[in-house]
Parts: structure tokens; C-alpha cells; sequence
């Protein structure tokens, strides 16, 4: 059973509202930035609870009903397309998701639906971002309008890349971007690309791919809480996992640097993914969340045991000695001294 | 002379061909070709997926090429299998007392060049079971 959500409440006031303004008078809403739009949170599988949800070729069917959300899509630049203050959908298979009076309802079996998604989740996770003071009081963190390709790549996988700025996400098994947890994945990097983190080593780069995991529960579980927190695309990795829960990969494995260091960015990544896990778990989002990110300025692509230790320093600075306790015990129990 | 000249095409013939495949050693294969160890015939049919993370790119996992091959020790019937260069998949077949593994597929992606179907390369290991 999943918890309760905490907008919910709010969500369909707003939704209610929002639609008797929209579409009472019968013409659309010029210029508003506010819109709904149906989206799962996070995905069918951690939202339901059911692990025996299958792909089934982009149908959309019964058992998935209950996965469907309308939400309040915000920061929408008025045009009636998904662009908006932090993101904008760029290209994508199939037809635009256009609506006048800013009602994006879709379901999965259309293309559209997965430009809603990515566009809800971005802009939700850039407003969690500021409301933590990046951009105000702190530092801006990606504070821009990113750039995502929908279904743009025919295999199963998403990228982030410098090259073009921008987020792509592909089709193949479930289409990505219908689980949230590989866009926000995904958008982890492009906070890394805006923080000039050097992607200089191995460990920089597994630094990267732990804190896209770490970066797409934190900001889940505060969006839309679930039963199994630490597992990550448990919708999306159904198509390539075959024993339950199904996950991508999780956040509290417990690797250790460096012995369980094998090279691979993805497994590496799970060693500084569990530890802000465990710091989170320790102190809470807001204050995990703020020092993380307020630690990844500048990082110079060393070593997993540097950013550990400006890690602790930032903590200590923001928080104090009892909170950097917390955060180097977190990385201790890791191998990170 | 005209001896000295017969030898090198040999050789050079033999190098063009390349060295027959043995069991234990990898070896490379182009979409179609047919190697022959032991009297195990493997054909590398192609690459039907290749979601391998671009090289430059930061990808949601490390993404998996998938190869297509055909294997038959005749009398026996042919059989058709999949290989996969990500553990999560199967990575090697058995067939006759041999096992067929796939090592690499080549080139490796890169971010914004597409890689044609022929152009792809199998590198395969046989070994007896």
C-alpha cells in the first residue's frame, strides 16, 4: 500500500478550479502558465505496489488505471506546447502535445503522455531545487529551461549529454520517460553539467550516476512517497529485470569503497548513493538535499573521497558540527574517510 | 624468384582471409559471415538492439548490444540465439559441447553517429563445453 499523497488535497482543489476557469468561459486561457496534466507518480509499479506489471507494448490497460494522476502542470509559457520556465519539450516522436487551454490528458499509449511526464517532473524537481534557496539566497542550480527529447532514441535508454545541452530519452521495453525516476536520473546529470562538476575520472562519473539514483528518490519521495523508497525505475526495469521488486538499481546496497569498486560507473555509483541515502535518512531532505547539492559546485572530478569531505565541510558550514558528525559517519560506513 | 613471389600472395592471401578461427581464441565476425571450428558453423546474423550508453553521454544504465546468431553442426538442426555484452542478459549459448560466447560487438557507440548494420563486428570466443 502506497502512502498517502501529500498534494493530493491540494492538487484536485487546484484542478477543480483551475478547469472551471479554463473552460467555463469555452475559449482558452491565453498566456496562463498553469495547465493539467496526467502523469504517473512515479511510476505504476512503486505506485501500485504490483509487481506483475508488464510493458505489454505501450498498451495502456486496465490494471494501470489507478496509476493515472492529473496534476497541476506550472511555468508554462502560455504558447499551449510543454515549454515552460524549466523545461520544454524540443522534438518528439509522434504528434506535439498542443492543447490551447493547457489540458494535457494522455495516456501512456500515446507518445504525448511521456512529454507531460518529463516536463511535470523536470519543473517539479527545478521548484523542489529552489525551494531548498538555489537561486535565491544560494547559488542558482540549473536554473534554466532544459531541453528534453521524447522517444527520440529506439532503444531502451536515456541519456544526458554537454553536446547539445539536453535530455533524451528512448523507447525501447517501457518507454523511459513514463518512469519518473529515469527522467529525474537524467536531470541529476544536467545539475552536475550546470555545477561545473568535472567528469574527469571514473569516480567522477560514478559519482554522477549515484547522485542521478539518489537524485531521482529524494525528489520522488518528496513529490510522491512510495512503499519502497530506495528502489529506483522500478517501472521502467521491468522489461529488463526478471525477480521482484524490480529496480534499475537501488540506494542502500551496501558496497564499500573501494573494494567493491569494479569499474563500472553504474555499480560504482551505488557506494555515494547509499551514503546520501543514509545521510538523508539521518537528517532529513531539506537539510540532505541543500548540502549535497550546495557540496557539488566545483567539484574538480577527483576521487568519491574528496567530494566526501567537502561533503562533511559543507555541512558543517551550513548545519554545524552535530549534522557533519551525521554526513562523515555516512561515508564512513561506506569506506569514504 | 618466381617461387619467392608465390610465397608472399600465400601469405598475403592467408592475412587478407585472416587466421582460421580456434577454440579458446577470440575471434571477429561481420554481419552474415560464417566461421568453422571443429565443424560448428557460427553465422553473426546481425545486431538487432544497441542501447550501449554513447560514449561522451551519461546514460540511466550501461545499455546492452544484442547479436544474433546462428549455430549448427550438421547433421544437427540449426539453432538460433541471442547474445548480449551486458551481464544482466545471456551472454554465451550451448550447443554440441561447445559454448559460444560473445566478448564484444564493435565499434562502440558514439553520441550523435550512427553505427550502419554492416559495419558492426562480432568478437566471439568458442570453447568445448
Amino acid at each position: 500500500m502506497a502512502p498517502a499523497r501529500r498534494i493530493s488535497a491540494l492538487a484536485a482543489l487546484t484542478i477543480v478550479a483551475l478547469s472551471l476557469v479554463t473552460f467555463a468561459a469555452g475559449k482558452p486561457p491565453a498566456g496562463s502558465p498553469l495547465g493539467v496534466g496526467t502523469v504517473f507518480q512515479p511510476n505504476p509499479v512503486a505506485d501500485l505496489g504490483d509487481q506483475t506489471l508488464t510493458d505489454q507494448k505501450d498498451a495502456d490497460y486496465a490494471a494501470l488505471t489507478a496509476a493515472y494522476h492529473d496534476v497541476i502542470l506550472t511555468n508554462l509559457d502560455g504558447s499551449g506546447f510543454l515549454v515552460g520556465d524549466w523545461a520544454q519539450v524540443v522534438s518528439e516522436t509522434g504528434d506535439r502535445a498542443y492543447s490551447p487551454s493547457n489540458e494535457f490528458r494522455y495516456r501512456r499509449d500515446d507518445d504525448r503522455f511521456e512529454q507531460v511526464m518529463a516536463y511535470y517532473w523536470i519543473t517539479e524537481a527545478q521548484k523542489y531545487i529552489q525551494s531548498l534557496g538555489f537561486g535565491t539566497s544560494r547559488r542558482p542550480v540549473n536554473r534554466k529551461s532544459q531541453n528534453v527529447r521524447i522517444n527520440q532514441w529506439g532503444v531502451d535508454n536515456s541519456f544526458a549529454t554537454t553536446h547539445k545541452d539536453e535530455l533524451r530519452f528512448g523507447k525501447g521495453g517501457v518507454d523511459d520517460a513514463e518512469d519518473a525516476e529515469v527522467i529525474l536520473h537524467e536531470y541529476g546529470h544536467a545539475i552536475h553539467f550546470s555545477q561545473g562538476f568535472a567528469f574527469a575520472s571514473a569516480e567522477a562519473s560514478a559519482i554522477s550516476e549515484g547522485f542521478g539514483d539518489y537524485w531521482a528518490v529524494t525528489v520522488g519521495n518528496v513529490i510522491a512517497p512510495t512503499s519502497d523508497p530506495a528502489c529506483v525505475a522500478d517501472w521502467d526495469s521491468v522489461s529488463y529485470t526478471s525477480s521482484a521488486p524490480h529496480c534499475l538499481r537501488r540506494v542502500d546496497t551496501n558496497l564499500h569503497y573501494p573494494a567493491d569498486l569494479n569499474g563500472g560507473v553504474h555499480h560504482d555509483g551505488q557506494i555515494w548513493s547509499r551514503a546520501l541515502w543514509d545521510i538523508r535518512q539521518a537528517v532529513g531532505n531539506v537539510k540532505a538535499d541543500t548540502l549535497i547539492l550546495e557540496a557539488q559546485f566545483g567539484y574538480a572530478g577527483t576521487t568519491m573521497s574528496e567530494l566526501a569531505a567537502t561533503t562533511v565541510a559543507v555541512a558543517n558550514n551550513l548545519y554545524g558540527r552535530g549534522v557533519a558528525s551525521q554526513v562523515r559517519t555516512a561515508f564512513a560506513n561506506r569506506g569514504l574517510q | 624468384m618466381f617461387s619467392h613471389s608465390i610465397a608472399v600472395l600465400v601469405l598475403l592471401a592467408v592475412h587478407a582471409a585472416g587466421a582460421a578461427p580456434e577454440l579458446g581464441q577470440p575471434f571477429d565476425l561481420k554481419p552474415t559471415e560464417v566461421a568453422t571450428i571443429d565443424g560448428l558453423q557460427i553465422t553473426f546474423e546481425g545486431v538487432s538492439e544497441d542501447s550501449r550508453c554513447p560514449r561522451g553521454t551519461q546514460c540511466a544504465w550501461a545499455g546492452d548490444a544484442a547479436a544474433s546468431f546462428t549455430l549448427q553442426k550438421p547433421p544437427a538442426a540449426a539453432l538460433r540465439r541471442t547474445l548480449h555484452t551486458n551481464g544482466r542478459f545471456e551472454r554465451q549459448a550451448e550447443t554440441d559441447g561447445f559454448v559460444v560466447r560473445l566478448e564484444d560487438v564493435k565499434p562502440y557507440p558514439k553520441d550523435g553517429a550512427a553505427i550502419a548494420p554492416d559495419d558492426y563486428r562480432a568478437t566471439v570466443v568458442v570453447t568445448r563445453r
